[in-house]
């Protein structure tokens, strides 16, 4: 069962699920990791996908109306445009797309139809080089945010990939990080950190100077388990993934709790197509499973994205779809 | 400082009750002296448990994998890297006598939560773990015990709960139990199944659980190994746990996987056990502790009979790779393409989580076909010969600290050592050295010299774990 706040049980509402589990050459996601925002309606879907299936890791390009064949691109490898350990992806002011890869220690641009452009990065401690590079996000100033996870510390970049500046390093006290994942800037230009092994989100000015952070280790209401990813919504509302309990939760723009949901997909139009092509075993199966709520929830829930819509996308990664909650007018 | 025989013998303790060591982990696991040692093995709650977040969170697909290959994968990590070796070898152990295989269950996540009911379960009472694995929903639907109803049973599962996971046929010449008691065991486990689960597509695999049914299962009396009762399942284990048979039966079972092998299961009704003293003190001990799984290792591991079997046991697949990824310190942290070593062992003979029948894999010489030796030696020997491996270079290391120059003798006894004490025959050290002197001189003081003596160790260390003896655990 789905468990809410009553204070808060009527400020949103599930709306649906995009998504399958795909073999190569079907429509949806393998594992999706992070979703990303594109121009002009288009969603930029990152699934990580088991290696003995090259070509499951990969950019799919979507429509919150379920369209897939826009495109997709990249597969497993090391050549440019290819993913290893894909973590998370961007979106530009330009429109190109930026994707990490915690294995290559690089950062692969495309352009928005998914052409590879270009890649950058090496494995290294220095300013400008990085130990497996997950989070990544666009500042106000088109810069590039990414949390060199395991440097423990965030770095700053232009869009073309010139070092700007870095903070945090390792530790659990304010400031610093233990292998961050998520990241993402708020209205005001404030930077949060999922700061996966510590249990917590830690925000921080543009400059990087400490403000707060959120949570701590457990499973209780506002308390994490290696949090993944974090996104703000126009009112400041923080929305975590709290990977580990299988749970998204939200804050107050004062980090006090909020809600949490622990997942309430449906059936996405792509998977209708799936049942359909072979009704009466999966149908029949469906009718005689003693309970379909196990279906509804959140396994491994990994990145977290708003859009102006105030449509919160959450990528349900074990499960191989976006569930999407929409936040209700107040 | 450890001595040469301390540290061979630790050597032989964690090849066995592990998957080998370096020798710089050797040295560390000596100093500590061989009874702490099997104290610590035996509690592996004092070690840090195996880092899951970080493999989640590189391999997302291993938490609900579809295909088998994730699970297979992310066991082979494990083995290769854990620091609690006995709890992932007990967990070997018992998938080779539990034997389940995904080719029936056709649900990885299923046959991953039995495997972590191994690794929780499998150092403590054998009542409890047997109970767990009664209601383990691979096993239920392995063995047909969802087919198992009341006023239709289905023996599949009370048939190998006594032939091949407790009691075996019989010993000493006699029967351990009749085909009535068979049906009556059958009787008691109607009701015990699975509810019916949601498919796996769109949206991935779905755990089955554990149901019982009470309309399902027959409460009438039962008769069984001359007891009379309204029995259940749990009255059935408690009863087929407190049997001489039962005893005897998994001493052996420990024996043939931790001591020297035996013939296989099938064949122990008629033969004895090559050490039947041996099997009598497990036997004894495992009555005494009242069913206590710990308390029959500690025994075994500080035996004589355990100590003195210095290679004499065949070292499954899973076993061989394993212990060579840990000697060249490879995989030893998340890396891509773990399936690929994990798919060795298939290769090999035993593909981790799918065993051909219930029986489980034939072990000992039955390992070793020539299809099987070809495969074994490559894979170790591509690993050993690469000298990029950290492992590798730590051998190299300790071998040029040996100073600027050494015999040909030292240089081989050396790579033996290093390896896990190999102990070749005077003949095969006698072709290594021969090998060794093909290239003259062994010298390591200059630049060109040691590049040209790295060459030679890893040459060295292929011939070695090329060897018969290193098919040896």
């Amino acid at each position: 069962m789905t468990s809410r706040s009553p204070s808060s049980i009527a400020e949103y509402r599930y709306i649906k699920t995009i998504g399958n589990a795909a073999a190569p050459g079907q429509t949806g996601f393998r594992n999706p990791v992070d979703v990303a925002l594109g121009k002009e309606g288009v969603l930029y879907v990152l699934s990580h996908a088991a290696e003995n299936t090259p070509s499951g890791k990969r950019v799919a390009k979507c429509t919150f109306e379920e369209e897939y064949f826009l495109g997709e691109f990249g597969s497993f490898g090391s050549d440019d445009g290819q993913f290893t350990w894909p973590n998370s992806l961007a979106v530009g002011s330009e429109g190109n797309v930026y994707v990490t890869d915690e294995w290559l220690h690089r950062v692969s641009v495309f352009d928005p139809d998914g052409l590879f452009l270009r890649h950058w990065g090496s494995q290294g401690e220095g300013p400008g080089q990085w130990n497996r590079p997950a989070g990544i996000t666009v500042d106000h100033e088109s810069n590039l945010l990414v949390a060199d996870s395991m440097n423990h510390r965030v770095q700053k970049y232009s869009s073309e990939g010139q070092f700007i500046t870095q903070w945090g390093g390792p530790g659990n006290n304010p400031g610093q990080f233990n292998t961050p994942w998520g990241i993402t800037v708020d209205a005001l230009g404030n930077v949060l950190v999922a700061d996966w092994r510590n249990d917590r989100i830690q925000k921080f000015t543009a400059d990087g100077d400490f403000l707060v952070q959120i949570g701590q280790s457990g499973d209780g209401a506002g308390q994490f388990q290696r949090p993944s990813g974090v996104a703000v919504d126009r009112e400041g509302r923080i929305y975590v993934t709290d990977w580990g309990n299988d749970r998204l939760q939200v804050f107050g723009p004062d980090g006090s709790f909020v809600t949490m949901f622990l997942g309430d997909a449906g059936m996405s139009q792509w998977g209708e197509e799936r049942l359909s092509s072979n009704p009466e075993n999966m149908l029949g199966q469906r009718a005689r499973a003693k309970s379909l709520d196990p279906e509804k929830r959140f396994v491994q829930p990994t990145a977290v994205e708003i859009d102006e819509e105030d449509r919160i996308y959450v990528a349900d990664s074990a499960r191989h779809r976006l569930q999407i909650y929409q936040k209700l007018a107040t | 400082m450890a001595s040469i025989h301390e540290l061979d013998q630790m050597s032989h303790l964690m090849r066995r009750a592990g998957f080998g060591l370096d020798r710089d982990q050797l040295e560390a696991y000596a100093a500590k002296g061989y009874e702490a040692v099997v104290e610590e093995l035996l509690h592996p709650e004092v070690q840090p448990d195996f880092d899951d977040d970080l493999v989640y969170r590189y391999f997302p697909y291993f938490r609900i994998g579809t295909a088998i290959s994730s699970q297979q994968s992310h066991w082979m990590l494990r083995l290769i890297s854990t620091k609690r070796p006995l709890e992932e070898k007990m967990s070997l152990f018992w998938h080779h006598v539990f034997a389940t295989g995904f080719s029936k269950v056709e649900n990885a996540p299923d046959m991953d939560r039995q495997l972590q009911m191994f690794r929780r379960e499998g150092m403590g009472d054998f009542r409890t773990l047997l109970f767990k694995v009664s209601q383990d929903p691979a096993m239920i639907y392995w063995l047909d015990n969802c087919e198992n109803h009341k006023g239709a049973p289905n023996e599949n599962f009370g048939r190998e709960l006594l032939e091949l996971f407790t009691m075996g046929v019989g010993m000493d010449g006699t029967a351990n139990y009749t085909e009535d008691d068979v049906k009556e065991c059958a009787r008691a486990f109607t009701g015990w199944t699975i509810a019916p689960i949601i498919p796996r597509y769109p949206y991935g695999e779905f755990l089955r659980e554990f149901e019982y049914l009470t309309d399902d299962h027959d409460d009438s009396e039962k008769t069984f190994l001359g007891r009379c009762g309204r029995f259940n399942g749990e009255d059935i284990i408690d009863i087929i746990c407190g049997e001489t048979a039962t005893a005897r039966f998994l001493s052996r079972h420990l024996y043939n996987f931790f001591v020297a092998d035996e013939p296989q299961v099938p064949a122990w009704e008629s033969t004895p056990p090559q050490d039947p003293a041996a099997v009598k003190i497990m036997e004894e001990e495992y009555l005494r502790s009242n069913c206590d799984i710990r308390s029959v290792l500690r025994v075994l591991f500080n035996s004589d009979f355990f100590k003195n079997s210095r290679f004499t046991k065949v070292k499954s697949p899973a076993e061989l790779v394993a212990g060579v990824m840990r000697l060249v310190d490879d995989y030893t942290s998340p890396k891509p393409l773990v399936h690929e070593i994990a798919g060795a062992c298939g290769y090999m003979g035993q593909e981790l989580l799918n065993p051909p029948t219930v029986e489980g894999w034939h072990t000992g010489r039955e390992w070793i076909d020539s299809g099987a030796l070809v495969e074994r030696v490559n894979f170790a020997a591509n690993q050993v010969g690469d000298l990029s491996k950290p492992g590798v270079q730590r051998i190299v290391a300790r071998l040029t600290a040996l100073g600027p120059t050494m015999t040909i003798e030292k240089l081989v006894d050396g790579c033996l050592e290093l390896t896990g004490f190999v102990p070749v025959s005077q003949d095969r050290r006698a072709e290594l050295i021969a090998h060794v002197e093909i290239g003259g001189e062994v010298r390591c003081g200059t630049p060109q010299e040691l590049d040209t003596f790295n060459q030679r160790v890893a040459r060295l260390l292929q011939l070695v774990v090329s060897s018969r003896e290193y098919q040896f655990a």
